[in-house]
Formats: structure tokens, sequence, C-alpha cells
């Protein structure tokens, strides 16, 4: 085992536990953050300085616009997050990656560490992605695709510096999508709550047709 | 290096069109003018050309320039449409950076690259669903969208991880690459909404317009879907392992996908669900094409899929612009419509004949052919006549055209110009009058020639059949073979199956990879499940 990839591979998943079971926006984001920085970092060799400034870049646009919509968020950017709490994600984790550590880099020129990690990593996005809460929904997305991007170096070695670029581009894209879907939460029923998922189990009227939205422009008319 | 300012012109004409999004005006213009740009960037693209970006080889092909320049007529039709007829805010700039990952998608020899690429372009997708008029529903269907989104990313990225390795690893392990095979369907099913996983997109039809439908669910579907095939042909194919119940799966789903589809298409009442179950049922054919597994469906299934995103698109805007004229979306309330709005009706029929075809239309036949490759009869005339249904959903709204005229359609608006007053006279103080005066002509106008659009591409136009022959790059092996999985044998011989692959010990600088080196020539594929 390598032990600076084992320490940065626990601060990735500090970072994801306390973005998965933080209750408050806050907290959630930074160890959101922490976890997209530090895990480009679990490789051997490390990447270039040019695609992991790429990523470093990337992983502060999504804490930045997920900050600055969770701005308006009522009683003080309370988000759905664990309900078992961190020491049960801890060690939910901490499962997954003794499982992917035992498989020991699957693929050629894969790693161990990058496996373990990774598969901890997805361990952890899977629960709030499906939460009915927009910013789990977010940081479920991001922890997911980084989850599978260390996953990759596990099996297949090194990732590209092309590679790296456009990991960075579809953070950017998720950071922007997910920073909207807070903003349109919030605006539309003044949480983070998403509104299929409203307590009491009523939903929407929109599985239906009506009502149809007047998207077109009325002055067409004469 | 002549990819390079398609690229920069609509990442970069995205970006800006995203960060002024609050000037509707401002963002339309930008967007039309890089896509402008992007149309004579793409006219001196050299097929071909090839340069390496950050460790990657990037490279021009004949089908991505097709590919992208479709894209781009087909976006600027829409995005005048939307400046007429009213658009969601974000689909120029989503227009346009889809159009940028797409670029990277169809050019990149890392299928790694190519995934995220696609992935990219989805991701941004969702800004369309999120667009205001926000509604109750808005904000569960975008995180509806994310997840299928993420999820379809995840699964296809951990296959290309798979199988981005070299051949002989990847046919040394063929029950892992089957599994590598299934992901891909996956992924390929979930991101174009195929039947069972199309709850995400039914809910899209709800809340995002009908101009906004075929950028959410359906191009970025296509770059992805055309990305899996390639690597299932160059990382699968090549094996010689006959796969046949991953496929006899892949290609149950297909038939289940486009059969109930096109069933949904035609029993639905509003044009927004229509489209996005003509789209569902198309995505019946992506899977068959990969269930398929065979070098014959290869280049019909890329001919296809330029027939259907223009085709689609051509729908969409087709619908956009009838709601925008009478204010209404379904069937019962549309009676008559053909009468009062002869320019669409006209343009309907185009996008039916480009949709369904007849022998010898270069979209009928390749469609044809993807079907027999991945069906035995006589599930292939099942299957061939399933397709034919589109014609039922086509019917119905040209039934609901021709009938009794309803209150919303005798309310609409007229179909053909007019000059809005006297004294007005065709000078630039007057520019904007004029518009208002005829953006429904105008959005009739352009819906009719994105129909001769479709129509041309299903006739097998502007190359095509040539483009789609030729395909995109070859994925380059990214990783050295371990020792320890190398096979020195096969480990359980197959009589279907090339019994000792070698792998290259270090990937080549092309990173193509030839069949010949791998496959039992006599070990062919059987078409059948």
């Amino acid at each position: 085992m390598n032990p600076a990839l084992a320490v940065i591979g626990v601060a990735v998943l500090a970072g994801a536990v306390v973005a998965v079971a933080a209750h408050e926006g806050r907290p959630a984001i930074l160890g959101l953050i922490l976890a997209l920085i530090a895990a480009p970092l679990v490789a051997a060799p490390l990447p270039p300085v040019l695609p992991l400034t790429a990523r470093l870049v990337a992983a502060i646009l999504v804490g930045y616009v997920l900050w600055i919509a969770m701005r308006g968020a009522p009683t003080h950017g309370r988000t759905r997050g664990s309900r078992l709490g961190w020491p049960v994600e801890a060690l939910g984790a901490a499962a997954a990656a003794v499982v992917g550590f035992g498989l020991g880099g699957a693929g050629a020129g894969g790693n161990p560490e990058a496996m373990s990690v990774g598969l901890a990593l997805t361990a952890l996005a899977i629960p709030p992605l499906v939460r009915g809460d927009a910013l789990q929904v977010g940081i479920g997305t991001a922890l997911l695709v980084t989850a599978v991007e260390v996953l990759r170096v596990g099996l297949a070695g090194p990732a590209s510096p092309l590679e790296h670029l456009a990991a960075s581009a579809v953070l950017a894209a998720i950071g922007a999508a997910v920073a909207l879907l807070v903003d349109a939460s919030i605006a539309t029923g003044g949480s983070l709550e998403v509104a299929d998922r409203r307590p009491g189990g009523a939903r929407p009227a929109d599985e239906g047709i009506e009502p149809v939205r007047p998207w077109y422009r009325p002055r067409l008319r004469r | 290096m002549s990819l390079l300012p398609v690229l920069a012109i609509t990442v970069g004409g995205g970006a800006i069109a995203l960060l002024v999004r609050r000037e509707e005006r401002a963002a339309t213009a930008v967007a039309m003018v890089a896509l402008v740009a992007t149309l004579a960037a793409l006219a001196v693209v050299r097929p071909g050309d090839a340069t390496t970006i950050g460790g990657v080889t990037v490279v021009a092909t004949e089908y991505g320039r097709v590919f992208l320049g479709l894209g781009a007529l087909a976006g600027l039709g829409t995005t005048v449409i939307g400046a007429a007829a009213g658009m969601p805010r974000d689909l120029p700039a989503a227009t346009l950076l889809g159009l940028g990952a797409a670029t990277l998608a169809l050019a990149s020899s890392d299928p790694i690259v190519a995934v995220l690429a696609a992935a990219g372009g989805s991701f941004v997708a969702v800004l369309v669903t999120l667009a205001p008029p926000r509604s109750a529903g808005t904000t569960g269907t975008a995180a509806h969208h994310l997840r299928a989104v993420a999820v379809a990313t995840a699964v296809a990225l951990l296959a290309a991880a798979w199988l981005s390795r070299p051949t002989g690893v990847v046919a040394a392990e063929p029950e892992a690459a089957g599994l590598a095979l299934l992901a891909l369907a996956t992924a390929a099913a979930l991101r174009w909404a195929a039947i069972p996983f199309h709850r995400w997109a039914a809910r899209v039809a709800v809340v995002v317009p009908e101009l906004g439908i075929p950028a959410v669910i359906l191009w970025g579907a296509a770059v992805l879907a055309l990305v899996i095939l390639g690597l299932a042909e160059s990382s699968l194919a090549v094996t010689g392992a006959p796969f046949a119940a991953e496929r006899a799966v892949i290609v149950t789903v297909g038939v289940g996908a486009l059969l109930l589809g096109v069933a949904a298409a035609y029993l639905h009442d509003d044009l927004g669900h229509i489209l996005t179950y003509a789209i569902v049922a198309d995505a019946g054919i992506v899977l068959l094409a990969l269930g398929a597994l065979d070098p014959s469906a290869w280049a019909p299934v890329r001919l296809w899929l330029l027939g259907t995103v223009v085709t689609r698109t051509a729908f969409g805007a087709w619908a956009a612009a009838i709601r925008a004229a009478f204010g209404a979306r379904r069937l019962r309330d549309l009676g008559g419509w053909a009468r009062r709005a002869p320019l669409l009706a006209g343009a309907l029929l185009a996008i039916a004949i480009a949709t369904v075809g007849w022998p010898g239309l270069a979209v009928f036949d390749a469609r044809g052919d993807v079907v027999a490759a991945a069906t035995e009869n006589p599930l292939t005339a099942i299957v061939l006549i399933g397709t034919l249904g589109h014609i039922g959903y086509f019917a119905r709204i040209a039934g609901a055209g021709i009938g009794r005229r309803s209150a919303a359609v005798a309310g609409g608006l007229d179909a053909w110009p007019r000059w809005p007053a006297r004294g007005v006279s065709i000078r630039p103080a007057d520019a904007s009058r004029i518009w208002r005066a005829n953006r429904g002509p105008m959005a009739s106008l352009v819906v009719v020639l994105l129909a001769g659009l479709s129509l041309l591409v299903a006739a097998g136009g502007l190359g095509g059949p040539r483009a789609a022959s030729g395909g995109l790059p070859r994925p380059t092996p990214s990783a050295a073979p371990s020792p320890s999985i190398v096979p020195t044998a096969s480990p359980s011989p197959s009589p279907t199956r090339t019994p000792t692959p070698t792998p290259s010990p270090s990937p080549t600088a092309s990173g193509s990879v030839d069949p010949s080196a791998s496959v039992d020539p006599s070990a062919s594929v059987s078409p059948s499940p």
C-alpha cells in the first residue's frame, strides 16, 4: 500500500462523509469541495500541474455556485442529510474501501488504492442521489461522477490530461445544473425539497397534462 | 487542428450566451452568430486531420462533420423559431455547449474522454429543464433528469474504462466483457429514456416546451449512443465472443422499447408526449444495433442516427410552431389546424415521410438493416411492421388537422405574412414591427426548412451514407496489459471465440485495433440473439 495515497484517500472519504451526512448546507458543501479537490490526487504518478489546476478550479467553482445558490435557503440551509448519521456512513464507506482494496486494481495498470477510494465514494454517493432534496441530489451526482473517475484510475491507470480537463468541464456543468436546481427548489417550494417528494406524499399535478403552461407569447395574437 | 475553431466557437459562444442569459435577445443573437460561425468553421474542417491535445489524439471525421453541421443547422432553426414563438431561456446556450461537447466526443480517440464529453453536454441540458417559468413539478423533473444522466454517465464510464484496455485482455475475460456490453446498453437506454427507463422523459414532456424536448432528451443521447456503439465496435465485436445471453437481453429490451414507444406515442393526445414517446421508440433501434454486435449494423445505425436527430428536431419545431399559433398542444383542441396552417401541414407530411420512409429511402433501408442484423424472422417482420407504427400518430395528428375547426384554432394566428400597418416601410427602424407582425409565418417557414432538411438527410443527402460508412475515430487502448491478466492460453476455450488473442505489449501510437489480428474469420458473430 502506498501510504501517501492512503492518506489522500482518507481525506477524500472524510470530505464525502461530511457532504452526505451533514444536515446543514454549508458544511455539506465544504465536505464536497474537499472530496472533489483531493480525488484526482488518488493516482500514481500524480497528474501534471495544469490538469490538476483545472480540477481544483472546477471543484472550487462547484462549491462556490452551490454556496451562492444556498444563500436564499431558509432555516440556515437545512438539507436532508443522512438519517443514520456520519458514523454509519463512514463505516459503510470503510467496508466498501476494504472490498475495493481487495479487488487490487482489477485492471491492467490500475492501482488498489484508487479502487478502494472509488468504491467507497460510490457507496457514499448513491444514498444522497435518491433523496428528495436538491442539494443532496447534486452532491450525489458530483460524488458519483468523481467516484467513477477514481474507479477508472483503479481499473486502467492514470488519466490523460485531456481526461482531467473533460472531467473538470463535467463537474462545472454539474455545478451549474445543481445550483439552478437548488435555486428553483427554494423559489418554488421555499425549501430544498424537490417537488415530487413533499412530506405527506402529495404529488404535484404534473403527472397528467393539466395545467398546460402558457409558455408561448400571448402577444403573438392579434 | 481544424476542429479547434469549431470547439472554440461552440464552447465560447455557449458560455457567452449563458452569461447573458437574462437578456434573452442578446443570448439569442449570440447563439445565432455562433451557430453561423460554427457552420463556417465546419466547412473548412478536413476529415482525417488529427491533433494531440492533452495526450489524446483528436481526429476530425467526415461523419463528425456532417453530424455537427446538422446539429448547427437544427440549432439555428430552433433558435429562430424560438425567437419568433418563444423558447426555454437557456436553450441557445445549451445547444451551443452541447455541440461543443459533441465535437470533442465524436473526435476523441480516447473512449473515456468521449464519454465524459458526451456527459458534459447532457448535464448542460438540465438547464433547459429548469428554465423558467417554473411550475411545481419542475424541480422534481430536473432531479429525475439529473439522476438519469448521472447514472448513465457512471455506468458508461465504468464500461469504457474496462473496455479501453488492450483487446487481448478484454477478450480473455468474456464474462466481464459481457457485463460491460450490458453496462453500455444500460447507459444508452437510460440516457435515451428507453422503456422501462423512460419515466424522467415522460416528466420532461410535461415541463419542457416542445422546442426544447429534442435538445433535452435526444441530442445528448445520440452523441452518447455513437460513442457507445463505437466502443462496442472496436472493443467487443473484435473479441469474437458470442455474448449470446447479453445480446438476447439487449435485443429484447430494444424491441420492447420500440414497440411500446410507438404505441404510447399513438395513444397520447398531447403533442409534447407524442414527440417524447416517438424519441423513446427510437431508442429501440440503437439498442438493436448494440444487440446485433455485427459489422453490418454499424454504418446503418450511424446513418439512421443522422436522420433521426434532424427529423425529431423538426417535429419538435413543428409542435412549437403549432402551439405558438393556436395556443394548444392537445389534439382535441387542434381540430382543423391543417386548413388554417397549410405550411405546417406540408411540413408535417415531410417529417412523417422522413420518419417512416419507404424502401429505397436511405434511412428506411438503414433501419431495416439494423433490425435484420439484430433479429431473425419472424421477429424481424414484427419489428419492421412495428417501425411503421409511426404512421399511426402522424395519421392522428393529420386527422385532427382536417377535422372540425376548434375554438383554439379559430382564434389562432393567421398563417400568412402580413404588413403591420400603413406607413410602415422596409427600413431598419420598422424592421422590428415587421418581424413582430410576421413571427408566426416566419416560424412556419423555418419549420418547413427543417422538415425539408430532414427529408434530405432521410434520402441520403449531404453525404450521409458515405460519412456513416467512414465512422468515428478508433479508440486508443490506454493501459499496458498486466502480466497477471494477459492469458497465455484461453482459460475456457469456446468454439466461437478466438482462443489466443495476443495483446500488444505497448499500445501503438495510432491506437487502431486490427480486427484481423484478434478475430478468427470463421468465428463470425451470429446475428440472432
